[in-house]
């Protein structure tokens, strides 16, 4: 699987993550480095780990608590479960650069290196953050709504610290490997400690493996709880979903399908046959990605925001592929692809803000086919408005490079009536079946709920558009600048509510930073909108 | 008949106008281009709304927004608009079916709704584990005046509500402060002045209160806080009124004297309907064989007897000059009470040490001629006088717990100190709704039929003196009383293995002591007598029976919402298929499409 991850690293062009500088003084990043690699040869990854309420493999325990710590699934090209376990085995854990301190705020509070940042440990306990950080807990114990961004930061870096000490003190992996809350019968952190010094010092391969395999053999004939016993078996399907990243797959296959589009010498030998053949791969890509999840969490995927923005790309996906159908117009294609590669792209590479744990969820959110059903059908409305929001910023950006045509503007309206159509259809059906839900769930059919009055105000949007198509105010042109804007009432009731108003019962999906996404995307939407009208106003003064 | 033809003419192009008028408010409320700012209407202030629900929380959005009558107002517009849209196209062909039933699904979906709003009900009911109840909270506020409701809306602005009668009860309201905090409201009672009496018989400490308190009568003295001490032989100081004339004051209820009457010359008065009689006058009343009389001369307690009478109705009243407290019926007499001035001496009445004794009060008695007086100085300085046998005898400076000797028995008196008198109650104070926390609680301002002003906050309840009447006074969300009860036998909490974190819980009740248990849980609600519960949430405490919290919902529009819902669905459906170019191009062109 390294070798899929290195060849992955060569295309995150798009990736938001920058290159860190190296973290560690060298002598500790050496020696650390070192036992990594020896680790790296166990094969512990699907090993059960109970954490948050389930069983996860030790592949997907180590991926979300170095995420948490570092900022990263890993480091040093290490695999996640060998960084982890060698973090437990590394003497001094203390001096290696790993604590990610994401705020800029908190680093200049704490008269921290501005332009890193990693921090040790011992850095970290030479400020003041425990006392700094007291008021921060007082106020989240009182009202959590009420910390500032700063508290915020300052509580998560207490906890990442706190983190960093029970993974050097081995608490993080005997918890874990207690499956429930009676002792068990065979010491399982004990067989497992012993391995790790065993790995470290010799190499003889074989043993290794035996030690391994009774480690599993141990747990798989631990008496679990009938929920921790399914989950047992799904250990190896997890860490399988977890290597082989397939949503990641398919936006790299967008991606290169819709360059394939754009360059007219590539486009030109693709026949029709072969474009739908290329169409569906990464589709299956996906529909393999979301059973897979699906199987795993026992959920539908649409529980957390990572669920609903790969669904959207789906739905994208499946639009575009019956577009192509429908109109057989290879730029609309290649436009879409690009659109669900960036979107895909995206996705993946801010887990801090979009997670895609599959943790389990809210006990009034469990077990109910309306739930499923309602999001599934509002989010995938939500693809169809995206098509019409690429669409008009694709005419916006080829006006402003005068590069439109009134024949294309006619045809990506159309387009965009049609998509906006399909999303008023969609979203109009998915509020309904949310009240269905609601009055199912909670005996109101409609509460005046942000998420849900959100959902109503993009339809409003959209709906005003259409009648006001229909009465002559909205001529193609305009309705493809206009669908870009409604566009941020649909990021709005899709980000804004969690990651800006965050409140309501919808607030499920609330994580750190994503006040600044959904910030950045309304500021580069609108910045575009600035220049268009600043070039019609020229173009009128001439 | 020219006249009439005239007549005829006019009304005619009346009606033409008016025809005309009718037509144009149609075309008006039929047309596409109210219904896009009707849209976007709705549309700000739905947003807005969500701004206020970030801000604090959906309460006050709710009050804020969605649920103020102009907002309400948009909605109906809109409806009447989606009619008449509907409408105006007749008559109706084939193409207008998609428009036609997604149009008619959105009238059906808002007209479910609104009786939804109007006769629907929404509340919540919390009950213990092996306990039950048949209370089910709603969120609107009421005002309970034994086993009456008033409703009293909650508002977002301080308001007056006393032109809201409570009918049965002679109560007004008062004030309504939309968002209270508690605070505790110290009123001064004036100087409390501490001192100790020691002899071989006891050992008693004793307080003097310059305004409620200001004389103790014990054993052989009396002890008086006065502002004045004059080295005199006379202590008491006799207040001689100016002389006035002899004169009866008629007050109404309110206490405000409406009529004064001179009783030196005339026996017998009239106040519209209401006549009044003196049957006697006393100068110096004394109780005997519990009868009143005429007594001793020398002391002075001016008291009238007086007979009102209002038709056939007769009533006896005494009036004590010194006692304007005393009746014999303090509700009044046909509305009215009494008091009057003589032109005898008036004496400040004699001490009382307990409250009124029952019956006549005792009036007279010997003066108390041993007295100790005191005088605040300074801080914690007093200054003491003592008169033996109404004669002075010493004066002394004491500072906190000196020692004082007094002429009689070997009294030992000790002034202990001076402390404000303070006495606290709860009153609201206004509060500022905090962000992203609960709303405050509101309060009502309730004036009882003597003039009491009482606050009650949200969600509580008190007795109150209303006349000679106790009255249980609640204010807060309206209390629905179920025909049948929910017996809690058990609550159940499952968690996902190893967390805290909640997966599923329960409910088995028992509904009006069947013996089939019922389950209730998530996404499994229990459907009863046109009830449905939902299990909504619970509280679980240490050494505490469980509290499941149930939401109780009945809605009458449910029906025409899912119909609506249906029909609008469907409506959408077939329209986009109607207008797809395919379709189209095999139905021949037919008007454009939305």
């Amino acid at each position: 699987m390294k070798i899929t991850d290195s060849w992955l690293k060569l295309f995150f062009v798009f990736s938001l993550i920058t290159s860190s500088p190296i973290v560690a003084d060298d002598s500790f990043h050496n020696e650390f480095n070192s036992i990594g690699k020896k680790l790296e040869s166990l094969h512990l990854e699907s090993l059960p780990i109970k954490d948050n309420g389930r069983l996860k493999p030790l592949d997907t325990f180590a991926r979300e608590t170095n995420l948490f710590v570092t900022g990263k699934k890993s480091l040093f090209g290490l695999s996640a479960s060998s960084f982890f376990l060698a973090l437990h085995k590394y003497p001094n854990i203390s001096s290696l650069r790993i604590i990610n301190i994401r705020d800029t705020h908190l680093r200049e509070s704490l008269n921290l290196e501005k332009g890193r940042t990693l921090f040790s440990l011992n850095e970290i306990e030479k400020t003041n953050i425990q006392q700094l950080a007291m008021p921060a807990f007082e106020v989240e114990q009182k009202n959590k709504k009420l910390l500032t961004p700063l508290q915020t930061s300052q509580i998560e870096l207490v906890h990442q610290t706190s983190v960093v000490r029970s993974i050097g003190s081995g608490d993080v992996l005997t918890q874990g490997l207690i499956y429930d809350d009676f002792p068990s019968d065979h010491y399982l952190p004990e067989s497992l400690e012993g391995l790790l010094s065993l790995a470290q010092f010799n190499n003889n391969e074989s043993v290794m493996n035996s030690m391994t395999k009774e480690i599993h053999q141990t747990v798989l004939n631990q008496k679990m709880n009938p929920e921790f016993e399914i989950q047992r078996t799904k250990m190896g399907i997890e860490v399988f979903y977890n290597q082989w990243n397939f949503f990641l797959f398919a936006g790299l296959f967008y991606l290169l399908l819709s360059f394939a589009l754009f360059l007219p010498y590539v486009e030109k030998k693709l026949s029709d046959r072969t474009i739908v053949t290329l169409l569906t791969i990464p589709l299956l890509f996906l529909i393999t990605g979301f059973s897979l999840r699906v199987y795993i969490t026992d959920f539908p995927p649409v529980t957390n925001m990572y669920g609903t923005m790969v669904w959207v790309s789906f739905g994208i996906s499946l639009f575009s592929y019956i577009f192509y159908f429908l109109y057989k117009d290879r730029s609309i294609l290649g436009i879409m692809s690009l659109g669900i590669a960036l979107l895909l792209l995206l996705t993946d590479n801010i887990p801090l803000i979009i997670s895609p744990s599959m943790d389990p969820i809210m006990a009034v959110l469990r077990s109910s086919y309306w739930l499923t059903i309602h999001v599934l059908t509002v989010t995938i409305s939500y693809a169809a408005f995206s098509m019409a929001m690429i669409l008009g910023n694709v005419i916006i950006v080829k006006s402003l490079l005068n590069k439109v045509n009134d024949e294309e503007v006619k045809r990506f309206s159309h387009y965009a009536y049609r998509s906006i159509q399909l999303g008023v259809l969609l979203l109009t059906a998915g509020i309904i079946l949310g009240g269905v839900w609601a009055d199912y769930s909670w005996g109101r059919f409609w509460g005046w709920d942000p998420k849900e009055t959100w959902a109503l105000i993009a339809d409003l949007g959209f709906l005003a558009l259409l009648h006001g198509r229909y009465v002559g105010w909205i001529r193609p042109m305009r309705l493809l600048v206009l669908a870009p804007l409604t566009y941020l009432l649909v990021i709005m009731a899709w980000f804004g509510v969690n990651f800006v108003l965050s409140a309501g019962l919808h607030s499920y999906g609330f994580s750190s930073g994503g006040t600044f996404m959904v910030v950045t995307v309304i500021a580069v939407q609108l910045l575009l909108y600035a220049a268009y009208s600043s070039k019609l106003v020229l173009h009128s003064k001439k | 008949m020219a006249y009439a033809r005239v007549k005829i003419i006019k009304l005619k192009k009346m009606m033409c106008l008016m025809k005309d008028v009718l037509k144009k408010l149609f075309k008006f409320l039929s047309s596409v281009k109210l219904a896009i700012p009707i849209m976007l209407i709705l549309l700000v202030c739905s947003v807005i709304g969500t701004l206020y629900e970030s801000q604090f929380n959906a309460e006050y959005a709710a009050l804020k927004v969605y649920k103020t009558p102009w907002f309400l107002a948009i909605l109906l517009l809109l409806w009447i608009n989606i009619l008449f849209a509907a409408l105006s196209r007749l008559p109706w062909k084939k193409r207008h079916i998609g428009f036609l039933i997604t149009h008619l699904g959105m009238l059906t979906l808002l007209f479910g709704s609104f009786l939804t709003m109007i006769w629907g009900i929404d509340g919540s009911m919390q009950v213990y584990e092996g306990d039950q109840s048949n209370l089910v909270f709603l969120s609107q506020n009421v005002l309970e005046v034994d086993g009456q409701q008033f409703p009293i809306k909650r508002s977002l602005d301080k308001e007056y509500l006393g032109d809201l009668s409570i009918s049965p009860v002679q109560m007004r309201l008062g004030e309504y402060l939309p968002f209270v905090e508690t605070a505790e409201q110290r009123f001064s009672r004036g100087l409390n002045l501490n001192f100790r009496l020691k002899s071989q018989f006891f050992d008693v400490t004793q307080t003097l209160n310059s305004e409620m308190n200001k004389e103790l009568k014990m054993g052989p003295a009396s002890f008086k806080l006065v502002d004045e001490i004059q080295d005199s032989n006379e202590s008491v100081k006799v207040v001689k009124n100016k002389i006035t004339k002899d004169q009866l004051f008629v007050k109404n209820a309110e206490g405000n004297i409406v009529q004064k009457f001179d009783f030196s010359k005339k026996r017998t008065f009239k106040i519209k309907d209401v006549s009044i009689k003196i049957k006697n006058y006393f100068k110096n009343a004394i109780i005997v064989n519990n009868k009143i009389e005429e007594g001793d001369e020398g002391n002075i307690n001016p008291v009238l007897e007086l007979e009102i009478s209002r038709g056939k109705e007769s009533l006896r009243e005494i009036v004590y000059q010194n006692i304007p407290e005393f009746s014999l019926n303090p509700n009044g007499f046909f509305g009215y009470t009494f008091a009057f001035e003589s032109n005898l001496s008036s004496v400040t009445p004699p001490p009382m040490t307990s409250g009124m004794p029952a019956g006549h009060p005792q009036i007279g008695g010997a003066r108390a001629s041993n007295e100790v007086l005191f005088k605040v100085v300074a801080n914690n300085q007093i200054e003491v006088a003592l008169f033996k046998n109404g004669s002075f005898v010493e004066k002394k400076r004491l500072n906190s717990n000196d020692v004082f000797q007094t002429p009689w028995m070997g009294m030992e008196l000790t002034f202990l100190g001076l402390e404000e008198a303070a006495h606290s109650n709860n009153v609201p104070k206004m509060a500022i709704p905090k962000e992203k926390s609960d709303l405050p609680p509101s309060a009502l301002e309730i004036i009882t039929e003597d003039g009491v002003r009482h606050w009650l906050f949200e969600n509580s309840e008190q007795y109150l003196l209303n006349g000679d009447q106790q009255l249980l006074v609640y204010y807060g969300k309206q209390r629905l009383k179920l025909p049948f009860d929910i017996q809690l036998e058990k609550f159940e909490k499952k968690d996902y293995p190893g967390s805290q974190q909640a997966m599923n819980y329960k409910s088995y009740v028992k509904v009006n002591g069947s013996l089939k248990v019922d389950e209730i849980y998530m996404n499994e609600p229990l459907k009863y007598g046109g009830y449905t519960f939902y299990q909504s949430s619970y509280q679980i405490q240490p050494n505490a029976p469980a509290l499941s919290i149930f939401s109780v919902n009945k809605d009458p529009g449910r029906v025409l919402k899912y119909l609506g819902s249906l029909i609008l669905c469907a409506g959408i459906i077939i329209f986009t298929i109607q207008h797809s170019r395919r379709f189209r191009q095999k139905n021949v062109n037919e008007g454009t499409p939305l």
